[in-house]
């Protein structure tokens, strides 16, 4: 097997792995690098460009076993690798939860500092609803940002797709039974945000995390060549 | 190390490696060639396979790397950053006790 062909598969094997292009394009530098500097050594000691080839390929080792490896130092390098379940499963709705509140709290001491919540009772009623859609609009802009955020830190930091699938999967969770639901004004009241089980499903909840997921697997196939890996 | 038994030898790459990075920066080709001449051969290893523990030395924060281009190629160099030196004493300790309790068993009275 040429060098060429070894550092492609390490490239290769890191993109079907779900680590990012910039990673795997690093990697095949180093061992593109790597395999020159022991191909120069193997001429220096005698033997023919084809001999020395094949030696640097035998003393580098394994490529598709080099990428596992590679994504697994990825992965157990940090925190959020080590404990995937945790980062994966539960921070990301954690996240969410704590966010919207957050904003909501943020909002409600802001109101309150600007005396709006004193003659909230005289409020229009297109006051009251550019509220209500301001909420819904914080609350959707989480639901993208969160599952965005989380998958692109699970592709850096997690090293691969499982992470990507786990966030996916909570978040399917948290969009098929645990929901806010933010209700418009009508005469009868002043419009109210709950928290808790519901029986309706956001979509929205559940399309985000997976086209996250396949956005990101689009990008990397994208980066790969066309032609089937060679089996040795 | 050539036929030993890999959980014998946990932790020992990352000392031989986090040593020879306090010394000085290297790169990986370079890395390899210095843990052959110190170690006079002692290891045998897929060279390929000091790029995953340097890329979980950088992930983990003690080492950092920086790219420069020598005579039209370009290598990743790694050096040990302060917590790669403070983890280093740490294995450092943790070896010799290892060293002196097997010295204490192949003593006299054992031999």
């Amino acid at each position: 097997m040429p060098e060429s062909s070894a550092t492609e598969r390490v490239r290769r094997a890191l993109l079907r792995l779900g680590l990012p292009a910039d990673y795997a394009s690093r990697a095949a530098e180093e061992a593109a690098g790597h395999l020159e500097d022991l191909r120069r050594e193997a001429i220096e000691k005698g033997l023919t460009p084809r001999g020395s080839e094949a030696y640097a390929v035998r003393a580098f080792g394994d490529s598709e076993d080099l990428a596992a490896r590679m994504a697994e130092a990825v992965k157990s390098g940090s925190w959020f690798g080590r404990h995937s379940l945790c980062s994966c499963f539960f921070l990301p709705v954690l996240t969410l939860v704590a966010a919207f509140l957050g904003a909501i709290v943020a909002a409600a001491l802001l109101g309150d500092w600007l005396g709006l919540w004193a003659k909230h009772l005289s409020w229009s009623r297109s006051t009251r609803l550019a509220v209500w859609w301001a909420l819904q609009l914080v609350y959707c802009g989480l639901l993208i940002v969160v599952p965005v955020f989380y998958c692109w830190l699970a592709r850096r930091r997690f090293g691969g797709w499982k992470g990507l699938l786990i966030i996916a999967g909570a978040f399917l969770l948290h969009g098929i039974f645990h929901t806010f639901t933010i209700s418009a004004p009508s005469a009868s009241q002043p419009g109210s945000v709950t928290w808790g089980c519901h029986t309706h499903i956001q979509a929205i909840a559940l399309l985000v995390p997976l086209a996250t997921v396949f956005l990101f697997w689009w990008a990397n196939r994208l980066k790969l060549p066309l032609e089937p890996l060679q089996v040795r | 190390m050539n036929g030993s038994n890999p959980s014998f030898l946990n932790g020992v790459p990352a000392l031989v490696v986090l040593k020879l990075l306090s010394v000085r920066e290297m790169y990986g080709y370079e890395l390899v060639k210095e843990i052959q001449r110190t170690t006079e051969g002692a290891f045998r290893f897929g060279e390929g396979s000091i790029y995953p523990l340097l890329h979980y030395f950088e992930q983990s924060g003690l080492v950092s790397s920086r790219r420069q281009e020598i005579n039209g190629r370009r290598r990743n160099y790694y050096r040990l950053t302060a917590r790669g030196r403070k983890r280093l004493a740490g294995l450092r300790g943790r070896w010799d006790a290892v060293i002196r309790g097997v010295n204490f068993v192949f003593r006299d009275q054992y031999a």
